[in-house]
């Protein structure tokens, strides 16, 4: 493998992992906190994408007002399905999972029939077009600057878990909602607000890959899938275990794929969740429950 | 999960069962209704079958729309005169949701629950094997556009393939562009990783090392988006050319924009599909500029092509036309002048009709027959000709049309 | 008032067994009688999904092993000429050993991680089926598989005929799984559910009790998968995807999974709502997700011990007002 190659594999398995983070980060937040098993946590990233594509590129609204917009939406849309749906099967999976699978396919269904019959182009705003090299490999500028908000996005969220007051009462109504909600901490306000965090991630996720892939109404399925495949493997609830785990998998598709090709790639990232699972049965970083 | 038995439960048991008994009761009955569509005197049930939901329905959608806005017209204009009967088509569609199981069941209700006498579909290799077994054990002819070569077998006596696939485009077009840049000496063919990817990277394979063409093959998982990996891999073995053979439009256009990002300078040449309006506002204009490919404008083609495209534009969305609908289209056409000539709907006699030799008044092609006998070994296979265009302009022109 | 309305499960058993054996006979439409020999299949493998869950673990690689099925006794039919009927149990071993083997290993993972594990145990499957090409077909799959051999002169290659298997298949599996559950075994699964620790302390072994559950509903799996691939006479790694694994997660749940009917009611219901809507004059199929996932949704959140558990809660409060009514005209007299 030549210099360039390792650069520029290097800087692939970075980009690939840094989405994944992003959208597995929220996904941990709503399963750690509440123990809900959100299937349809990729639709979020999806609705995102296409919240993107209305405001920016369909009706030319500036790039970061669009963003907000989009993100700010999805995250009340997610409110809603939370308050309306899921509040009363917190702390009990089946209901929960069944339920999201259901969202799942009434979201990417209702997309498809609205807007779904091609893959939509979001365009690249001017100001992050264009090329970078480093050491004979490559780099987009709008890859970079995912890159740099991913990594703004995960020291925020990891000091606002451990140095905020909410933050507390997160990890509280985390560890035992009985106990905090006896201590003066709504349940329901924290869930709710765990979930927004968690579906304006995925959002965000998806508005910011928008122009550097496309918009389709099944684009939410594969990402979905990888995010609960890296908060497994990081351990549910643990920021650092998905931060570690996003990159694990990153490495794997960035490296993986030199010599053996993408699709081998893929079955060696099943078989290192597998073999991380059978040594240590609650992810990298994750601890039994109480 | 709670728990299971109590007392309580267990009293209610005898409730249970006869609810099973009853419910089971209940879709006996539903079962049990006569089937709805018997064919009244005079029409004749033709299925759609398309992939409505799932990875396909972009296809399957516009296939759908553009059949039933034909056969509507049919009906419109008095219907189909078979022998000396006048028949108006019913039609049916189903969805296939692109899966083979699916597409088994859908084609059993076709079949069996709406006596269907022709069905026209699907896309995607997994549902056309899948159904064969229903549709050639009841004699129903059909009319397909599935990329493996054993869709077409002497053994599936009544599938017809209405589309022309790699194996007939890539000769065409790597020969052409061998002698117009002989320096082509390597070219990455890359392709989904499914039956319908592994063929299409296996037809250009096949039709470049005769021209002395070395063909490096890289598979994808369907849907994936981020190629950077995959283009490290394959631009470390310094392809002159890529072919993007994919259909999926948004698969093929990241390929090309993530290639060019990359530091890739040669040609793409796609022995399968690429029109700079539906790809380039994904993959960049600039990018693709000076392609090679078998795609043709219809909208400046001849008169006919001109006409399908203009039946599109004035009931649906330009952005969302694909090529799926002509390939169907075309098939209905075809169906429908074989039962016409022989004055049956008798699938052995249409069939009889197209191994004959037949020459097919068709509007998108002209004048067209079925052949591959030699390849195939039946003659099932629609030829059309060839048109190699070339991205100018952000628009396709026609470089080079076969006979 | 109950008293003189005494219903044994045996006796409506019997009587649902009646009537699917005189389907055929009634109704000579193919279309529905293929419909219910995939819903007898899809109950087979909920039921063993089903059966996992009683030990606490959540399997989503049902359909992987119905794969493991249908691959190897299509395998050994057509490149050995073996007998199919023997193929037919062999896969059922197969899938069987392939679930020991998997689940010795894996079920010591746990609750959402052995969900997880699952699912990606089933795409591994399933990335080896297209990978492995020169053996199982690669992504084309396997086309031309036969019907199954004839037995003293009877051929096997009509509907009717797979139906009546599929009928024998879920009758065996379900009288089976019944037997299991109301035995000893079953109170072992139920107790390693509830409180695997105490179980564990009062000298069951987990594992071997969890790998054994995980093994007979395999096993039935890998017959169904068989049996499936002679129905369709053609396999390809598409059938057994995630996605069909999730959906007899979604079939069990919403059936109500406390209950052995719960399977049977949930396949049977959400295979015939699309075959129902069909009935509806100029139904557009592009629909159906939207209807599909909105029952899922309005299911789950008004009832989410499932359809079966409503029926009890329904039954139970028709009770109550009924004895609430005996005692005040009780009380009046």
């Amino acid at each position: 493998m030549t210099l360039q190659m390792f650069v520029q594999s290097l800087i692939n398995s970075i980009l690939s992992g840094g989405v994944l983070i992003l959208i597995a980060m929220g996904l941990t937040i709503i399963l750690g906190i509440m123990k809900v098993v959100n299937f349809a946590h990729g639709e979020f990233y999806m609705l995102g994408g296409f919240g993107i594509w209305w405001f920016f590129a369909e009706h030319g609204l500036n790039f970061v007002l669009a963003l907000i917009l989009s993100v700010t939406l999805v995250g009340i849309l997610g409110v809603a399905i939370e308050r309306g749906l899921f509040k009363p099967f917190r702390e009990n999976a089946f209901p929960s999972l069944i339920i999201s699978c259901g969202i799942l396919l009434v979201f990417r269904a209702a997309t498809q029939l609205s807007f779904g019959l091609v893959d939509h182009a979001v365009p690249t705003p001017e100001a992050f077009k264009g090329m970078i090299q480093v050491s004979g490999a490559f780099l987009s500028k709008e890859r970079l600057i995912v890159i740099c908000i991913t990594l703004a996005l995960i020291i925020g969220l990891y000091v606002f878990i451990k140095f905020t007051k909410a933050g507390l009462a997160m990890r509280a109504v985390s560890d035992n909602p009985a106990a905090a909600s006896l201590q003066g901490m709504s349940v329901d306000r924290i869930s709710s607000l765990a979930f927004f965090i968690g579906s304006v991630l995925a959002a965000t996720a998806g508005c910011l890959t928008g122009p550097i892939f496309y918009v389709s109404p099944t684009m939410g399925a594969e990402p979905g899938l990888m995010a609960f495949v890296v908060i497994v493997l990081g351990g549910i609830g643990s920021i650092t275990g998905t931060v570690i785990a996003g990159l694990i998998i990153g490495f794997i598709e960035g490296f993986g794929a030199i010599p053996f090709g993408t699709n081998y790639a893929t079955v060696m990232v099943y078989v290192v969740l597998l073999i991380t699972l059978i040594f240590k049965p609650m992810g990298l970083l994750g601890h039994a429950e109480k | 999960m709670g728990r299971i038995k109590s007392k309580h439960n267990n009293r209610n048991f005898h409730f249970m069962v006869l609810a099973m008994g009853l419910l089971l009761l209940a879709a006996a009955l539903l079962v049990m209704q006569p089937a709805p569509a018997e064919a009244d005197e005079g029409t004749v049930n033709v299925g759609i079958m398309a992939p409505l939901s799932g990875p396909g329905a972009p296809w399957g959608i516009a296939t759908a729309r553009v059949l039933e806005l034909q056969f509507k017209q049919i009906n419109d204009a008095g219907g189909v005169k078979v022998g000396n009967k006048v028949y108006k088509l019913k039609w049916y569609k189903e969805d296939d949701k692109y899966m083979g199981s699916a597409a088994a069941q859908a084609a059993a209700r076709l079949i069996h629950d709406l006596d269907c006498k022709v069905i026209f579909g699907t896309n995607g290799s997994s549902p056309v094997l899948a159904m064969h077994p229903i549709t050639t054990d009841n004699k129903v002819p059909v009319f397909c556009n599935s990329f493996a070569d054993d869709a077409v077998s002497p053994e599936r006596k009544y599938n017809f393939r209405t589309s022309m696939t790699s194996h007939q485009y890539a000769p065409v077009v790597w020969k052409y562009a061998k002698g117009r840049w002989p320096e082509i000496k390597r070219v990455a063919a890359i392709g989904q990783n499914d039956a319908t990817g592994k063929e299409e990277t296996n037809h250009i394979k096949l039709a470049c090392e005769p021209l002395g063409i070395a063909v490096d093959i890289e598979l994808f998982e369907p849907g994936q988006k981020e190629f950077y990996p995959l283009l490290t891999r394959v631009l470390a073995k310094k392809p002159d050319a890529m072919d993007p053979t994919c259909c999926a439009l948004g698969s093929a256009s990241l390929i090309m924009k993530q290639a060019r990002e990359l530091g890739f300078k040669g040609k793409f040449i796609s022995s399968v599909f690429l029109d700079p309006t539906l790809n380039g506002p994904i993959a960049g204009f600039d990018n693709i500029e000076g392609s090679l490919t078998v795609t043709w404008d219809l909208a400046n083609g001849s008169p006919g092509e001109r006409a399908f495209y203009k039946m599109w534009c004035d009931n649906w969305n330009p952005k969302e036309f694909n090529v799926s609908p002509t390939i169907f289209y075309t098939g209905a056409e075809i169906w429908l002048e074989a039962i016409q000539k022989v004055g049956d709907i008798d699938a052995d006699k249409v069939r009889n009709l197209i191994e004959s030799g037949h020459m097919f008044n068709t509007t998108i092609y002209g004048k067209v027959k079925f052949s591959g006998k030699d390849y195939y070994g039946v003659d099932h296979q629609l030829i059309t000709p060839v048109v190699i265009s070339e991205v100018k302009d952000k628009k396709l022109v026609e470089i080079w049309r076969g006979k | 008032m109950l008293k003189n309305r005494r219903l044994t499960p045996n006796m409506v058993l019997l009587v649902i067994a009646i009537l699917l054996i005189l389907f055929p006979m009634l109704s000579g439409n193919k279309y529905y009688l293929r419909t219910i020999t995939t819903l007898a299949i899809a109950i087979v493998l909920t039921s063993g999904f089903r059966l996992i869950a009683l030990t606490g673990q959540l399997s989503i690689a049902q359909a992987a092993f119905m794969g493991v099925g249908a691959y190897c006794s299509t395998l050994l039919i057509m490149n050995l000429g073996w007998n199919s009927w023997i193929c037919f149990f062999l896969a059922g071993f197969a899938a069987a050993l392939t679930a020991g083997i998997v689940g010795f290993i894996t079920l010591r993972i746990k609750e959402i991680y052995f969900a997880i594990a699952t699912l990606a145990l089933n795409e591994l499957f399933r990335l080896i089926w297209v990978e492995w090409d020169t053996l199982f077909g690669g992504p084309a799959g396997i086309v031309n598989i036969p019907s199954p051999d004839p037995i003293l002169g009877i051929h096997f290659g009509s509907v009717v005929s797979f139906y009546y298997i599929a009928v024998l298949l879920l009758f065996s599996a379900t009288a089976m799984m019944l037997r299991i559950e109301r035995s000893r075994i079953g109170l072992i699964f139920s107790s390693i559910r509830e409180f695997d620790t105490l179980a564990a302390s009062l000298g069951v072994n987990l594992i071997w009790e969890k790998v054994k559950a995980f093994m007979i509903a395999c096993f039935f799996a890998g017959m169904a998968g068989a049996l499936y691939a002679h129905l369709q006479h053609f396999i390809s790694p598409v059938d057994f995807t995630l996605m069909d694994s999730v959906m007899f997660l979604l079939y069990g749940v919403i059936g109500g999974l406390e209950s052995v009917w719960g399977p049977a009611v949930g396949c049977t219901v959400m295979i015939f709502i699309p075959v129902g809507l069909r009935l509806i004059p100029n139904y557009n199929p592009v629909i159906e997700p939207i209807i599909f996932g909105g029952i899922l949704i309005l299911v789950m959140r008004f009832c989410p011990g499932g359809l079966v558990g409503l029926f009890q809660k329904l039954v139970s409060d028709l009770k109550k007002t009924e004895s609430q009514k005996g005692e005040q005209e009780h009380a009046a007299a």
